[in-house]
Order: structure tokens, then C-alpha cells, then sequence
């Protein structure tokens, strides 16, 4: 008899301490995957937002802010960049694929070409970039003179021809909206592009839902700004939560993380 | 008739601790996993600065710019020592008669030379001349960044 009730207590010892060491080891194990999910979702939005460009007072084609809030932003992404090859006439540009870098490749209504147009110091005109949809892409036709493969773009109208020297630069972007949304009950940070009409995909979550994401866009100086075209840096804050045990108080994982725009001019 | 049960205690105590020692070995095991991710991220970062760094001091000499062909191969500028494991190898290319690109890969290295992550970051720089001065010295163009999304990630 008293063999049976010590071994009952010492069995429910045992099984109180599994219980506890599977729940301890659960929670890291979550813990852990919000850390990591944090972080490569930073680590995102920092390869998003770095190469953004801004001109103060500049049009609207200078600057890569469109629109801009505390839980969302829109903004024109660099996909890729390469250089022309061959200009065959017309709205069609040749660019090497070998010297073409990028995500993907060029996508036809769905991204627009930058040009690079020289400056004239002499005369204070300063270098800009010509913006125009693609709307046809091909790789069917190889650059001229032994180059390799080429990667054609039909653009939505005719850059001027003295643009299309072999060697300029044209670089590949497209619109995207990063943003706090709700789904399932929960509030995720999502992106998407909006040049194809497609819907938000979430990219770190679940967050905390009235603060999961906080946006502040810094002048040079490091003050907040409300002017877009004067944003030369962007503090990212991600709030990650991770509900406990029914009753338990919810971790919240936080990072900040300063993403400063590489093209602006006070970068 | 009397039978042994000494040996049931130890059968469970053996039980219980495998279990245990299954989960805490779990428990290192996602430890170790997220201490490589980290590690791995912390790498790429390294590999970039190290291409930010080398971008920033690469030191352009108008007329090295100058003797470069239009279209012809990048001009290698050489690999430099960033920090503790981390290298950045520069070099540039004449887009055009007036532009250039400037390039610089970032390496995340360990101890025994193995590449662990990189980045290559690239910025357009173009001469720009001053017709106002006309002393000798001016005679060659100054490089510049050009004035608008200069910057670029490459790979």
C-alpha cells in the first residue's frame, strides 16, 4: 500500500514536470520563430525601402515615397537595373542580360523602365531618369557585336533617340504598398505589388494589432518629417506578439530597425 | 509468495528522463537553429557594409577614368581589407563617354578564407567638367556621383 501511494506521487511528479519542460519547450520554440520572423521580415523591408530615391521639392517621378503613413507606405521599388545594348528604333531598348541585375526579370505592365538622361553641368541641368511603362518583354533577340543574350523592352512611348546611347543605364521599377492589415483575426505586415492588382500577401506576423507597425519618416537632420520628398530615412518598429497559455501575458517581441534611403541627397 | 518490483522505479525514472532529455535537446536544437539564422543574417549585413565601405572610399583618379575604353571590361581597383573577416573588392567601368560605374562586392569571410556571405553594390559616378576654370590642374574632369538614383544593389 504505501509502495503504491509513493509511487502515484512520485509518477505525478514526473508527469507534472513533463508537462512543464513540454510547455517551456514549446513556448521557446515559438519564441523563437517570432524572433526569426521578425527579423527576416526587417531584413526585407530594409532591402525594399535602402534604395529609394527622394529629391526635395522634387516631381513626382524623383521621389519613390508616394504616399506615406505610421502603418503603411507606398512606394516605387527598384526591381533591377541594366544597361542598353542596342536601341532598334522606335519605343523598343536592348539591355544585356549579361550585365543585368535584379530580383526577377522585367515584366510587361507591370514595371516601368528609368532612362538615365545626362545632365548638362555647364548650363545647371542636373541628371534625371525618363520614366516609361513597358508594355511588351522579349528575349528572343541577342544585343549586336558578340554581347549575348539581350532582353528587349517595348516601351509605352519613344524616348528621344540621343538617350539610347550603348552603356546608359535604365533601371527597372515597379509600385508597391507595405502595410499593417487584418486577416484571420490577427494583424500582419503585408506587401504587394499594385501594378497587378494582386492581393496582400503577409510578411512578418502575427503583430500586435493597434501597434504591430510603426513607420517614421526622418529629414536629414533625423527629425520627423511630413514632406516625402524631404525623407531621408525610414525607423521601422515591428511589435510581434506571442500568446501564452490561456491567462498568461503575451510576449511582445519588438525591433527597430533605421533604414537609411541611399538615394536621397542627404543620405 | 513474494515477487521483486525493484526494478520498476528505475524503468520509469529511465523513461522520464529520456523524455526530458529529448525535449531539452529539442529545445537546444531550436536555440541552435535560430543562433545560425542570426549568425547568417548577421554575415549578409557584415558582407554589405563591407560593399557600403568600399563604394565610400574607393578613390576614383580622373585620369585612370579617362584611359578607360567605352564598353570595355571593369577596371580592377583591387581587394581591400574592411575589418575582421570582411573584404570588399572594387572596380569600374565606362558606361559611356561620360559615365561610370563603380562597383564594389563585399565579403563575409572566415578563418580560413571561405566566403560566408556577399553583396555587390554598384554607383554611378560621371565626369563632370568645369568650363570656368581653366588653370592647368582643371584640364581633367572632376568625378562626380550623378545626381539621381546613383545608388544601386547589384546582387
Amino acid at each position: 500500500m504505501l509502495a503504491l501511494v509513493v509511487t502515484l506521487i512520485v509518477m505525478g511528479s514526473i508527469y507534472t514536470v513533463l508537462l512543464a519542460t513540454q510547455r517551456a519547450t514549446r513556448m521557446q520554440a515559438d519564441r523563437v520563430a517570432l524572433q526569426s520572423n521578425v527579423r527576416a521580415g526587417s531584413v526585407i523591408v530594409v532591402n525594399e525601402l535602402s534604395e529609394l530615391a527622394t529629391v526635395p521639392g522634387g516631381t513626382p517621378e524623383q521621389n519613390d515615397i508616394v504616399a506615406m503613413g505610421t502603418s503603411a507606405v507606398t512606394y516605387r521599388a527598384m526591381r533591377g537595373s541594366g544597361f542598353i545594348c542596342q536601341a532598334p528604333g522606335g519605343a523598343v531598348i536592348r539591355l544585356a542580360q549579361a550585365g543585368f541585375s535584379g530580383h526577377r526579370d522585367p515584366q510587361a505592365n507591370r514595371d516601368e523602365a528609368y532612362i538615365f538622361v545626362p545632365g548638362t553641368p555647364s548650363l545647371d541641368v542636373k541628371d534625371s531618369w525618363l520614366a516609361l511603362k513597358i508594355v511588351s518583354v522579349s528575349v528572343a533577340s541577342a544585343c549586336p557585336a558578340g554581347q549575348g543574350a539581350g532582353i528587349t523592352l517595348t516601351l509605352a512611348a519613344s524616348p528621344p533617340a540621343a538617350l539610347l546611347v550603348p552603356g546608359t543605364p535604365v533601371r527597372i521599377a515597379e509600385m508597391m504598398e507595405l502595410r499593417l492589415y487584418p486577416s484571420d483575426d490577427k494583424s500582419w505586415l503585408g506587401i504587394r505589388p499594385l501594378g497587378t492588382g494582386e492581393a496582400i500577401q503577409p510578411l512578418v506576423g502575427p503583430l500586435a494589432e493597434a501597434d504591430g507597425v510603426a513607420l517614421e519618416y526622418l529629414d536629414s537632420a533625423g527629425a520627423p518629417t511630413l514632406d516625402r520628398t524631404s525623407v531621408s530615412s525610414v525607423r521601422l518598429t515591428l511589435r510581434a506578439l506571442l500568446q501564452g497559455s490561456e491567462g498568461s501575458v503575451p510576449v511582445v517581441e519588438e525591433l527597430i530597425t533605421g533604414v537609411p534611403l541611399r538615394n536621397s541627397p542627404a543620405s | 509468495m513474494i515477487r521483486s518490483r525493484s526494478g520498476i522505479a528505475l524503468v520509469g525514472a529511465m523513461f522520464a528522463l529520456t523524455v526530458i532529455g529529448a525535449l531539452v535537446a529539442g529545445s537546444f536544437f531550436a536555440g541552435w537553429m535560430e543562433q545560425q539564422s542570426g549568425q547568417n543574417l548577421f554575415f549578409a549585413t557584415q558582407a554589405r557594409e563591407a560593399a557600403e565601405a568600399g563604394l565610400a572610399r574607393a578613390a576614383l583618379d580622373p585620369a585612370t577614368l579617362a584611359s578607360l575604353p567605352v564598353g570595355a571590361p571593369s577596371y580592377d581597383l583591387g581587394v581591400a581589407a574592411v575589418g575582421e573577416g570582411t573584404t570588399v573588392h572594387t572596380s569600374v567601368g565606362r558606361l559611356t563617354s561620360d559615365l561610370f560605374l563603380l562597383r564594389a562586392q563585399g565579403f563575409r569571410l572566415d578563418a580560413a578564407g571561405t566566403t560566408l556571405a556577399t553583396r555587390t553594390l554598384g554607383l554611378l559616378v560621371r565626369f563632370e567638367s568645369d568650363d570656368v576654370d581653366t588653370t592647368a590642374a582643371a584640364t581633367l574632369p572632376r568625378v562626380v556621383r550623378v545626381a539621381e538614383r546613383a545608388w544601386m544593389e547589384l546582387d
